[in-house]
């Protein structure tokens, strides 16, 4: 049976509608991403970069942190921004270069958060999401 | 032309036709192809404050407490796109206001509540409680106890942490 024109438009366009739905252009409520990434490196130090977002209608400072397994701050990571004001729905991508200190394997959480502010002042509570990363080091 | 031949062309014109017919269907059949599409979605999950909290003074001076009478808990809304996230409250190591001896003799408390993608009461704040997917509205409450003495008049302000990890 022939389809008309005017069926396969209809079609296309539920098909597209249902993979706009299922796949949004935008998270809106996303703050940190990648959420969980495994890393390989030859060398003494592994890069994680992530991208934060401001999920507020106003604008924020983003905090980032890096942890170690047992969530003791990673002094020894260099991050490219600890701290930046993002406007409402803004991101930003953060690099973080953090040694392996002798390990074969590590793992880190890499945290953003935010004090919510409104007209300048601070709210009491601080929302915090955090990631986690595996790194291998190889030889060559 | 004798019969024979006559029947013999007409046999050889129908095959070329459908030599000539099969042959062209089965082109058209050749000229379908698949168009693979992919795509992934990344595990996700944000918290948004969405209300901070009001603690107040109990009648012997020595607890703050958003539970009080007057007392305003705070508000959190969670989201997830997977289930295995984890949500906890991390309590304040000291006030970051407070008049002086503020901090001294002072202990930092917190409990949580989940409702809608996940249910639970009055957790306390160091409990890690993994998340179903979707949105979950979450109340927050802390305290701030003296062991000994009690909070001198001023204002206070404390920060406490909603954290939510990945799998």
């Amino acid at each position: 049976m022939r389809h008309t024109i005017r069926q396969i438009s209809h079609i296309a366009a539920i098909t597209i509608g249902a993979i706009a739905i299922l796949c949004p252009a935008s998270a809106q409520a996303q703050l940190l991403a990648p959420m969980k990434k495994d890393v390989s490196s030859f060398s003494e130090n592994f890069i994680v970069k992530v991208m934060i977002k401001n999920p507020y209608k106003s604008p924020q400072r983003s905090y980032v942190q890096v942890y170690d397994e047992n969530w003791n701050e990673l002094e020894t990571a260099v991050l490219s921004r600890k701290f930046a004001i993002l406007g409402s729905g803004h991101g930003l991508s953060v690099t973080a270069i953090v040694p392996f200190d002798g390990e074969q394997k590590r793992r880190i959480y890499i945290c953003h958060s935010i004090v919510p502010t409104t007209n300048g002042k601070g709210a009491s509570y601080r929302g915090e999401v955090c990631g986690k990363y595996t790194a291998t080091r190889y030889s060559v | 032309m004798n019969n024979l031949t006559k029947k013999l062309n007409a046999t050889l014109l129908a095959s070329g036709m459908l030599l000539t017919a099969m042959s062209g269907s089965a082109n058209a059949a050749n000229n379908d192809a698949d168009i693979t599409f992919t795509g992934a979605v990344p595990d996700t999950c944000s918290v948004v404050v969405t209300r901070g909290g009001v603690m107040t003074i109990n009648a012997n001076q020595n607890i703050l407490d958003s539970t009080g009478a007057s007392g305003v808990s705070g508000l959190a809304q969670v989201a997830t796109n997977s289930a295995g996230s984890t949500i906890e409250v991390l309590s304040p190591a000291a006030f970051t206001l407070a008049p002086e001896d503020g901090d001294l003799n002072t202990t930092f408390s917190t409990i949580y509540s989940l409702d809608g993608g996940t249910i639970v009461e009055n957790v306390q704040g160091t409990v890690l409680t993994p998340l179903g997917v979707g949105v979950t509205d979450m109340v927050v409450d802390a305290t701030a106890t003296k062991s000994a003495g009690t909070f001198n008049a001023g204002a206070y302000s404390m920060l406490v942490t909603v954290r939510c990890v990945t799998p």
